[in-house]
């Protein structure tokens, strides 16, 4: 039996309490803690097998990585502004902001900016660049209004057709467009329709 | 003399000098990273204090730290390299690859016709290697770095320099002899008993054993010990398998039984011999302390010792057997466990009886056919299983007590544990996902605890394999699942049905669904948003969006999406569903969950900012392919994913993922030893 194992007397030559006696005499036992304490012999006993079972443990950890899933959005995040603000560039905002706070932390728009284009109450993702147009010389908006706009104004948008422009029509007398992408809810037009008028519609 | 041998140290310090050598050799030396090298200190100073507490003087921690010092010397030694054009030696050849080496750097070829051993040829262009990876089976990927291997070669060069010339005689035979071998007309035979070569599955039973050559060496030692004496036998088996070093490619197994060998024959104490040979293996093979050619026969050699009365010796043996089986294995061969003594040495006798075949060609065929005639499967008598965590260190702890001290309750316990392993997962109190690794497509199994109900969500099927009998099949098997209750094939595509079919026809499989048709009606919930259904299962498990906009046309738009929770975490899946079916979603259910597995591999036609929001996931499992050609998951939902503050884990960089959940907390792990948790209150 492993238990009873002993091959030389060497590992006898000292008092296997020898250490720990001296301790055991400053500090007695007393009779009545037995049940919840565990003696020091069974603690000696035990420091042994202890021992291995850290080092297995120890050696075992070595194999497994710990992740950690805790990963939360970042607080701060980057978007470019161009265009008719005091000063175009790229700025930090705080993970949440809308492209009004963009454009006030770029010094506001200047006077000829054109934000018929733009949903202030948008959120800015990160690494998005918001580009703010200019007014016509006589301060109309040089983009169509897609809610707006009748008919033929509708038609002077590239790839858009008669019988295109009464859909947009018929689709927003239901539906009001809030953002420029809704445009593509509209049968028939689809992304790349949608990148050709991109530029030059607004809301 | 006297003095020197009291430098010496104990005996019994020479045996807790090699376990806790054994066990610290366990760390993945091979990363040479700051952590490991701080486990490895950790570790050895846990050894120390374990010594110093058990002898008390400090001879024994000089010999330890010496050990440490030549083992960390013959790591530093051997640490691999990572390969760089150039020439390099063919040092083995096996079925489809050849291992081919230069000094620290080894990598592997795939192209092996006409490839010698000990061939000098020019490599280049080396790309990591990646095999799918899924717990519970066997990974190739794992095996080659086992063996210090991590790329394989594109570019191959034989040279055709005059082999005449080159270094010493010794090296040119294993060639010689390979080409002999592989000249022979039955050499499919002979290529299996030589080198262990399998390509003919009729004569598989034959390596069941391992190398049939070292069944020849044990049997050649049985035979020769009935005439010779026990010294000069076993100074004459060092000879024997000193020279097989330099017949045939040196392999972990053959060299643990040389170092072995050479214990046996220069010391006959068993408390000397067991811990140098184990310190002396490790320190000539520091990366093969988790190999089965080493624990197993050490193991047997150290528990059997701890018991008196032979039978128990036997018995010991048998039981550390079963439990390598389980571990390195994942299953149990009833066969092997009470036989493989005499399976062996059977193995032995064909060896030999075959060995006339080698100069006689007729022989040699009639032999062959004979083999093959033989219809030998060991499928019946195996239970599969890779048994869990709490069922090893039950089946290890009760092992040690026996052995600590023999007594018949124990023993008792210790049998009853292996009776119950072929149900251990039955036993199992969590609540389990598995996320399969199929290279690009899908495959989710959700096992209540105790196994009350296994679902399956799709079965990606691959070219060329038959997913269903090579990888679904397997896995649950190891995974002790007998049936599966019912499959939810999201869609049609072939990577998320591929392996359906074949499925349904090897492994029972209750019921599968497609679509709500297949439903009963009263499951469908008419009053809610989109028509949900719920199965009939004992916990939440909604099939959504059943009355959808979309175009027929469109298969990924017909994806099941499914939404289950369990101990408070909810989980969903939506198939290849595309945005569109995501915006449509958000109308019609709450989507909140703790778990997603985003559409259509990760791709940007589904897994868009707003659906992510709405769902906010504290973890996101990816299923796509390494290196697949569609680019999943693409680069703007892993920016969302981080802007949004979503982990992420994929199963082509981690392999299978393996979700299991208590109460409140949840456990994530990955085949490649990767561990998180998630607690929610």
């Amino acid at each position: 039996m492993l238990q009873d194992y002993s091959f030389s007397s060497e590992s006898k030559r000292m008092n296997p309490g020898g250490i720990v006696t001296p301790f055991l005499e400053i500090w007695p036992l007393r009779s009545d803690l037995f049940c919840v304490y565990p003696s020091m012999k069974t603690i000696q006993k035990a420091a042994g097998p202890l021992l291995f079972l850290f080092l297995g443990l120890v050696c075992m950890a070595g194999r497994v990585t710990p992740m950690s899933l805790e990963r939360i959005a970042p607080d701060t995040i980057q978007a470019e502004i161009k265009g008719a603000v005091a000063s175009p560039g790229v700025y930090t905002l705080k993970n949440g902001a809308t492209i009004q706070d963009l454009i006030k932390q770029a010094g506001g728009e200047s006077d000829m900016a054109d934000l018929s284009a733009l949903s202030l109450l948008e959120e800015v993702q990160a690494g998005q660049v918001i580009v703010v147009g200019k007014k016509n010389m006589d301060g109309s908006s040089p983009r169509i209004s897609i809610n707006t706009a009748s008919k033929e104004e509708l038609m002077n948008l590239p790839g858009i057709g008669p019988a295109m422009a009464e859909k947009i029509i018929a689709y927003r007398t239901e539906h009001p467009f809030e953002k420029l992408e809704d445009l593509m809810e509209v049968a028939g037009i689809g992304e790349k329709k949608f990148a050709a008028l991109q530029d030059f519609i607004a809301l | 003399m006297q003095r020197f041998k009291t430098l010496l140290p104990c005996k019994a310090s020479l045996i807790l000098m090699a376990l806790c050598l054994w066990v610290l050799a366990l760390l993945p030396a091979k990363e040479a990273s700051g952590s490991i090298f701080g486990l490895f200190l950790a570790g050895a100073c846990l050894g120390s204090a374990l010594l110093v507490w058990r002898f008390q003087n400090l001879k024994v921690l000089f010999w330890w730290l010496f050990c440490l010092v030549v083992f960390q010397g013959s790591v530093w030694l051997q640490q691999p390299q990572k390969p760089a054009s150039g020439i390099y030696t063919i040092v083995n050849i096996r079925n489809g690859y050849a291992i081919a080496q230069n000094g620290r750097q080894r990598a592997i070829v795939y192209e092996t016709e006409d490839l010698l051993l000990d061939q000098k040829v020019e490599l280049s262009g080396f790309e990591a290697i990646h095999t799918q990876r899924n717990e519970g089976l066997f990974c190739f990927q794992d095996y080659l770095q086992a063996n210090d291997i991590q790329y394989s070669a594109t570019q191959m060069n034989p040279l055709k320099t005059s082999q005449e010339k080159a270094g010493l005689n010794g090296f040119l035979l294993r060639q010689k002899i390979w080409i002999f071998v592989n000249s022979r007309s039955a050499a499919p035979l002979y290529r299996l008993l030589f080198y262990g070569l399998s390509e003919d599955e009729n004569l598989d039973w034959i390596s069941t054993t391992g190398l049939p050559l070292i069944a020849l060496v044990y049997g050649i030692r049985k035979r020769l010990s009935y005439r010779v004496e026990k010294k000069k036998l076993n100074w004459l088996m060092v000879g024997l398998q000193l020279s097989l070093t330099f017949f045939f490619p040196v392999r972990q197994a053959s060299l643990r039984l040389l170092v072995f060998q050479i214990c046996t024959a220069l010391f006959s104490d068993w408390n000397v011999r067991w811990p140098v040979s184990m310190l002396a293996f490790l320190w000539i093979s520091p990366f093969g302390a988790d190999s089965l050619s080493l624990v197993l026969p050490a193991g047997i050699s150290f528990f059997s010792h701890f018991v008196q009365a032979s039978w128990q010796k036997k018995v010991v043996g048998m039981l550390w057997i079963a439990f390598c089986q389980m571990i390195w294995l994942k299953e149990l061969n009833l066969l092997m466990l009470g036989m493989f003594l005499w399976f062996r040495s059977l193995i032995g006798w064909v060896f030999l009886l075959s060995i006339p075949g080698l100069w006689s060609a007729p022989y040699g065929e009639l032999f062959l056919k004979l083999l093959e005639g033989i219809q030998v499967s060991l499928d019946w008598c195996t239970v599969y299983g890779s048994p869990p965590l709490w069922y090893l260190t039950l089946f290890g702890g009760l092992l040690i007590l026996v052995v600590w001290k023999w007594k018949t309750k124990r023993f008792v316990l210790l049998l009853m544990a292996v009776c119950i392993y072929p149900w251990s997962w039955n036993l199992d109190p969590f609540f389990h996902v598995f996320q399969i690794d199929v290279g690009q497509g899908d495959a989710a199994l959700i096992v209540e605890p105790f196994q009350k109900s296994v679902t399956m969500i799709d079965a990606a099927g691959k070219m060329n394999t038959d997913n269903a009998t090579k990888l679904f099949i397997p896995f649950l098997q190891r995974h002790q699942i007998r049936k599966i209750d019912r499959l939810v094939v999201s869609h049609g595509d072939f990577d998320h049905d591929g392996a359906v079919d074949s499925l349904i026809q090897n492994f029972p499989v209750l019921q599968t669904i497609r679509s709500t048709k297949d439903l009963d009606p009263s499951q469908i919930d008419q009053t809610l948003p989109g028509k949900p259904a719920k199965l009939s299962i004992a916990y939440e498990f909604w099939l959504l969006l059943n009355e959808r906009e979309s175009d027929p046309a469109q298969e990924n738009d017909q994806s099941l999406v499914c939404l289950f929770q369990y101990d408070g975490f909810r989980y969903l899946y939506t198939g290849d569903a595309s945005i569109a079916i995501e915006k449509q979603l958000q109308k019609t259910n709450n989507l909140e969950a703790d778990v997603l597995k985003l559409g259509h591999h990760g791709s940007n036609t589904s897994s868009d900012p707003a659906f992510l929001k709405a769902v906010h996931p504290t973890l996101a499992l990816i299923s796509a392919g390494y290196q697949n050609r569609y680019g999943h998951p693409s680069v703007s939902v892993l920016e969302t994913l981080n802007a949004q503050g979503i982990d992420r884990l994929n199963t082509a960089d981690h392999g299978s993922l393996h979700l299991f959940s208590m109460p409140h907390l949840l456990f994530v792990t990955s085949a490649d030893g990767l561990v998180g948790w998630i607690w929610k209150s």
